[in-house]
This record gives structure tokens, C-alpha cells and sequence, in this order.
């Protein structure tokens, strides 16, 4: 009795290190899944340290295994803290990059959208500097304004023309638009030196900088 | 008292803090229980190995305590796997 309970305390942990090292194999590591392989890896090192140490402890009671190699198995069975340490960190990372993917993800696709809604918009759209220039255009701003296409590319276009406001206040470049309070409906006239002249209807919008100061505005308009 | 035996368990217990803060943050939150059984069972069982090795040698029931808290361990990480297998199997189904 006492010998078959000394071989079924090495067998039963055994059995369940086996189950477990089943359970690791059978985890799915697709690319960009949350368990990484390297993860699955460390798990299942770990718990190959307990099946080589439950089975030589087997073998030695059968008396197949050497007592001098005892402290090897002992040294192998301290490496699952280890592996176990690796695997919980891999997972982690994986998680992290995961996330930081998904979130790269959602920011490509709002950029889409919103440069699709800019793009169709019956509306004239452009985003200015705090100095009034030009960084960003969309398709109907670009023919109003007379911008060249690379507008839309974040390139600085100081307008060649005088911006006189609703108000009479005259401004040499786009800088009146540029300020803290929004304008909302206001009539806005374009003059170009050659005498061309565009006549607009215009919304503002202050945008503030991490200091808080003004450091641009987003203009809307129609042409009258 | 046996240095291979105290070194092992003292590490892993040393280690607890950093393992536990690291799974506390990964989202399988099925894992965390099965997970914590079978860490726990295996230091358990580790502390009865120093037990054993140092003060208690052939004592049959802390040989029984150390060998079952084996097998908890075994079965809590077998149980670990399979909600991780079940967690990135539903990941498959619901993102892709």
C-alpha cells in the first residue's frame, strides 16, 4: 500500500502537469491574437520543468534514476519561476502592443472619414496659422481661393490678397481671421491685386495651442 | 535548513509581487482565478518541500501536503490555459 501511494503522489501531480502542458499546446497564436507564441512558450517551459521533475522522481523510487542527479532537477525546477515570470510579461506586452495597434487603427480610420467629409462638403474649408496663412485647403477652398493642390498637404500659402471684414477693417493676409473670438456669418471680401475679388460668407473657430494661446483658426465659408 | 529548497521558495516569493502586478493588468480576467489556485498551490507546496527537506524528512504527511498542492497547481494552471484558450478563441470570433 505504502509503495503504491509513494508512485501515485509522483503520478497524480504528474498527470496534472501533463493536463495543464495539453491545455498550454492548445492555446491559439494567431498574428495579433493576445497570446503571443513566445508566451505559449515560456508557459509550456514552465511547466516541462514540473513533468521532467515529477518523472524523475518516479524513475528514482523505481530506482532507475541516480540520487547524484537530484540537485539537477531541483535546478530545473527552479527555472519555472522564471519562465512563468517571462510568460506572464509576454502576455502583458502583447496586450500593450495590441492595444497601441488598435489605437493606431482608430486614428487612420477617423483621419479617412473626416478627410472624406472635408472632401465633400459643399462648404470651402481651410485651416489657418496664427499668422494667417494657409496649411490646409479642401477641394471647393482650393478653387475658391485659387490655391494650388499641394494646399491640401499641410503646405504654409500666404495669400496674395487684401481681407476686408464685414466691419470695414482691412487686413493685408488672412491673420483677421486669426483670433480668440469666432466669427459666425460674417461677410468677408477677398481682393486680389489683379483686381480679382471673391465675396464669402464665413464661419471661425479659434484653435488653441497646448500653451493655451491662439494658434490658428478653422475658417468655413461659402461664395456669395 | 535546505538552501536549495529555501533559495526556491523565497524566489518565487520574492517574485509574487512583480508576477501578480504584471497578470493583474492582462485583460483574461478568467485566468486570474485558476491562475492564482495553482501559483498559490505550487508555493505552497514549495514551502513544504523546505518543510520537509529541513526539519521533517520522510514525514508522510507533509510529503502528502507537498505532492497534492502539486497537483492543485497543475490542474489551476490546466485551467489557466484553458480560459487563455478560450479568451484568444473568442478574440478570433469576435475581431476577425
Amino acid at each position: 500500500m505504502s509503495g503504491t501511494w509513494t508512485v501515485m503522489e509522483d503520478v497524480l501531480p504528474m498527470v496534472a502537469f501533463f493536463v495543464a502542458m495539453v491545455a498550454v499546446l492548445m492555446v491559439p497564436t494567431p498574428d495579433g491574437g493576445p497570446v503571443s507564441r513566445d508566451a505559449k512558450g515560456f508557459f509550456a517551459a514552465s511547466i516541462g520543468c514540473y513533468l521532467v521533475g515529477t518523472t524523475t522522481s518516479i524513475l528514482s523510487h523505481a530506482g532507475l534514476f541516480p540520487e547524484s542527479l537530484s540537485p539537477a532537477i531541483t535546478s530545473i525546477e527552479l527555472l519555472w519561476i522564471p519562465f512563468v515570470l517571462f510568460g506572464v510579461y509576454s502576455l502583458y506586452s502583447r496586450q500593450q502592443l495590441n492595444e497601441a495597434h488598435a489605437a493606431a487603427r482608430t486614428v487612420t480610420q477617423t483621419g479617412q472619414m473626416m478627410e472624406s467629409i472635408l472632401e465633400t462638403t459643399p462648404s470651402g474649408i481651410v485651416v489657418l496659422s496664427d499668422a494667417g496663412h494657409v496649411t490646409f485647403a479642401n477641394r471647393i477652398a482650393r478653387g475658391v481661393l485659387d490655391l494650388e493642390d499641394d494646399a491640401g498637404a499641410c503646405s504654409l500659402h500666404a495669400l496674395a490678397c487684401t481681407v476686408r471684414m464685414g466691419d470695414g477693417e482691412e487686413s493685408a493676409d488672412m491673420s483677421a481671421l486669426v483670433g480668440e473670438t469666432p466669427l459666425q456669418d460674417q461677410q468677408v471680401v477677398l481682393q486680389w491685386p489683379s483686381g480679382w475679388r471673391r465675396i464669402l460668407r464665413i464661419n471661425t473657430a479659434p484653435m488653441l495651442g497646448e500653451d493655451g494661446h491662439v494658434a490658428g483658426a478653422i475658417a468655413a465659408f461659402v461664395e456669395q | 535548513m535546505d538552501v536549495a529548497e529555501t533559495f526556491r521558495f523565497l524566489l518565487a516569493l520574492a517574485l509574487v509581487p512583480l508576477i501578480f502586478g504584471v497578470g493583474r493588468r492582462i485583460s483574461m480576467a478568467r485566468a486570474r482565478t485558476p491562475f492564482l489556485i495553482g501559483f498559490s498551490a505550487i508555493l505552497a507546496s514549495f514551502a513544504a518541500g523546505v518543510v520537509l527537506r529541513s526539519w521533517l524528512p520522510g514525514d508522510f504527511w507533509v510529503r502528502f501536503v507537498m505532492h497534492m498542492a502539486y497537483m492543485v497547481g497543475g490542474l489551476g494552471m490546466a485551467w489557466a490555459a484553458w480560459e487563455a484558450r478560450r479568451y484568444a478563441l473568442e478574440a478570433q470570433v469576435t475581431y476577425r
